[in-house]
């Protein structure tokens, strides 16, 4: 059985199909499992709003998957948006709306920079490095918001919950960050070097590939994308708190991991990517629906995170065999 | 001819002067935990010398433990290359089970099935990484949350657990009883110290250790079961949580599910504070011991010093940061010696 596997060519036959599109069979699986639960479930005005929910994840998943394949990692991603969020907020209410769109942005590029200079130009291990800087951006937020949320301005609100052709802009904006993430990764020479660097970092150095500048560019963009989703999160809420975005960092990753984006780099694409993003969106989207408690909720995302790693390492066994 | 004499003395001295410099140079950069804890008493001392009153120093005890019986396995878990950011959340879990089913059945059984517990998501965490060769670092990410949504969801996030230890047990566990003069939780600390010294020093599982965290392929090909190396350094941290859980039920008679939030990061930072290298394979026990001590000083005298919460949180984000540069450092130190010799 083993044999006769091994012996057909690879990337045909029913398994190898199966395997392919194994995150997209689960995505259809459970669109029709809400529906069957609840019949509103499967309606325009529902995915609508589910649409809405995923964008946060979406605008961060795609520079972080590009991040990714570049072999680094931010688990700062969730205490990003929400630094960026406070700091943006008071900015706006005391200087005015213009300079509170630069804080935000202005935060979260710092927040990247940071992170980038350490990992890339320290070379210091990136899980650790954010993990701590995770806890520092928290403590910043926390000390500037004194615990208290803030209260955008109406101006804010009414520009980014302005609706074009029946959705927010920030829907659009997800489709241009995605648009932008494939053309970078599959059409321009950027993409070929973040795949080198993250496949064998000596050949990619030895090859002419900027390897530290180029992670410090991604981590920088990663930290701008912290900066977008904190006005987008500020807008869906009409408050700002440092909690903003506490449950973004799993689901990100999750979505990247789904997408077939590989841990240790240097593989994945953006298509798959984009459908790991509306599976685990959905399920969020599901599980809220089927009024699921937030503790249950926290099971089945660690779960499925789980699960996403073990489809992650399938795929790689298998390139690897090839 | 004085001065030829002269300067070739003061040659010698010289010599000698960079010489004692190097010397002391390397101390300061082998034991520099050491030195700075030993100068951060001192500092607090002067500032606050109410800190240093024996019960204060029972009290840091008492605090530390239940991060020592996380981070000393956690210390053998990343010298064999692995890691476990799940403990935090394994240690509430395995407390919440702990209370449960001593309130149904008695302590001694809920303490055993408490720990079973833990023993067994260590297990898990092994095969999983050990087995099917998954990335620690996210799998373990999936356990942080899935473990404390679980032990939210076994308690509707309610305190638990009051009456559940027997009273005379129980005054052990506030300090109200001592064991020959020390608390209880001295004890503790020292045996967990002591076996896993033991085993990372003394013994030859330790070597598979160092073998399986420095060079995987190598310590594969001469013969070194690898994937049974993870498993038992994962059981063993598992273990931990389950100890520290039982620490935390132990320590108050009650326990909440987010008990153990945090845990891992603390314990993480100690073991890298260390000198023991996220790159697996290279440094000693001793040096978490060390800096076990300094992170609790440091916190406690934080505390005591009246510094705002969201300090004391960034101050923690700031150690381990300076703890991976001074391994970075370190590692370079070696490495251009190891060249030039």
């Amino acid at each position: 059985m083993n044999q006769e596997k091994s012996g057909r060519i690879p990337g045909t036959g029913i398994w190898e199909l199966f395997l392919d599109n194994l995150v997209l069979l689960g995505l259809i699986f459970i669109i029709i499992f809400f529906s069957l639960k609840n019949p509103f479930f499967f309606s325009y005005s529902n995915a609508r709003s589910i649409l809405r929910q995923l964008v946060p994840i979406g605008i961060y998943s795609f520079p972080v998957a590009l991040l990714l394949i570049s072999n680094s990692i931010d688990l700062s991603l969730g205490a990003v948006v929400g630094l960026s969020a406070v700091v943006g907020i008071e900015a706006m209410n005391a200087f005015g709306f213009a300079f509170g769109i630069f804080a935000f942005l202005g935060v979260g590029l710092a927040a990247g920079l940071l992170n980038g200079m350490l990992v890339s130009y320290f070379r210091l291990n990136p899980v650790i490095i954010t993990l701590g800087t995770q806890i520092i951006f928290r403590g910043l937020s926390l000390s500037v918001s004194g615990g208290r949320s803030g209260v955008p301005p109406e101006l804010f609100l009414k520009i980014f919950r302005l609706e074009l052709l029946g959705f927010r802009l920030e829907v659009f904006f997800m489709l241009g960050v995605m648009i932008l993430s494939y053309w970078v990764l599959h059409r321009n020479r950027l993409g070929r070097y973040l795949y080198a660097a993250g496949e064998n970092e000596r050949a990619a150095f030895l090859m002419g590939v900027k390897v530290q500048n180029l992670r410090f560019l991604m981590h920088t963009l990663v930290g701008l994308a912290g900066g977008i989703v904190g006005i987008i999160s500020v807008a869906k809420v009409g408050l700002s708190s440092g909690s903003l975005g506490q449950n973004l960092t799993l689901p990100v990753i999750i979505a990247i991991l789904l997408g077939g984006i590989d841990f240790g780099g240097g593989a994945g694409k953006i298509t798959s990517v984009i459908v790991g993003v509306f599976f685990i969106g959905i399920l969020e989207a599901g599980l809220l629906i089927l009024g699921v408690t937030e503790f249950l909720q926290q099971v089945i995302v660690g779960a499925v995170l789980i699960l996403a790693v073990c489809t992650s390492a399938l795929r790689r066994g298998r390139l690897l065999k090839r | 001819m004085k001065v030829k004499n002269s300067k070739s003395a003061g040659q010698v001295n010289s010599a000698f002067l960079t010489k004692t410099r190097t010397k002391l140079l390397d101390f300061i950069t082998t034991n520099g935990l050491l030195v700075a804890l030993i100068l951060f008493v001192i500092f607090v001392a002067v500032v606050k010398p109410s800190i240093l009153k024996w019960s204060s120093l029972e009290g840091i005890i008492r605090q530390s433990t239940d991060i020592a019986v996380v981070a000393f396995p956690l210390a053998l878990l990343v010298i064999a290359g692995s890691v476990d950011l799940s403990l935090g959340s394994v240690a509430s879990f395995s407390a919440i089970v702990m209370a449960k089913t001593a309130l149904v059945y008695g302590f001694p059984i809920g303490v055993f099935t408490g720990l079973s517990v833990a023993v067994g998501i260590g297990l898990l965490n092994g095969i999983l990484v050990g087995y099917l060769k998954l990335h620690p670092v996210v799998t373990t990410l999936g356990g942080l949350t899935l473990w404390r949504g679980a032990a939210l969801l076994l308690t509707n996030a309610k305190t638990i657990g009051m009456g559940a230890v027997p009273g005379w047990i129980l005054d052990y566990g506030i300090g109200l009883n001592t064991l020959l003069f020390l608390p209880v939780h001295f004890y503790i600390l020292t045996v967990s110290y002591l076996v896993c010294w033991t085993l990372t020093h003394k013994h030859r599982f330790g070597e598979r250790l160092y073998a399986v965290g420095g060079q995987e392929k190598a310590a594969f090909l001469v013969g070194i079961n690898t994937k049974m190396v993870k498993l038992l350094a994962h059981t063993i941290a598992g273990f931990g949580a389950g100890l520290a859980g039982f620490m935390m039920f132990f320590r108050s008679g009650a326990v909440h599910g987010t008990d153990g939030d945090g845990l891992e990061f603390r314990a993480l930072t100690i073991v890298l504070l260390g000198g023991i290298s996220f790159q697996g394979g290279k440094g000693k026990m001793k040096g978490v011991l060390v800096a076990l001590f300094f992170i609790t000083f440091l916190r406690y005298s934080l505390v005591l010093l009246r510094t705002p919460l969201y300090l004391q949180h960034m101050a923690s984000g700031v150690l381990i940061i300076l703890a991976l540069f001074m391994d970075s450092l370190l590692t370079q130190r070696a490495e251009k010696r190891g060249s030039g010799s």
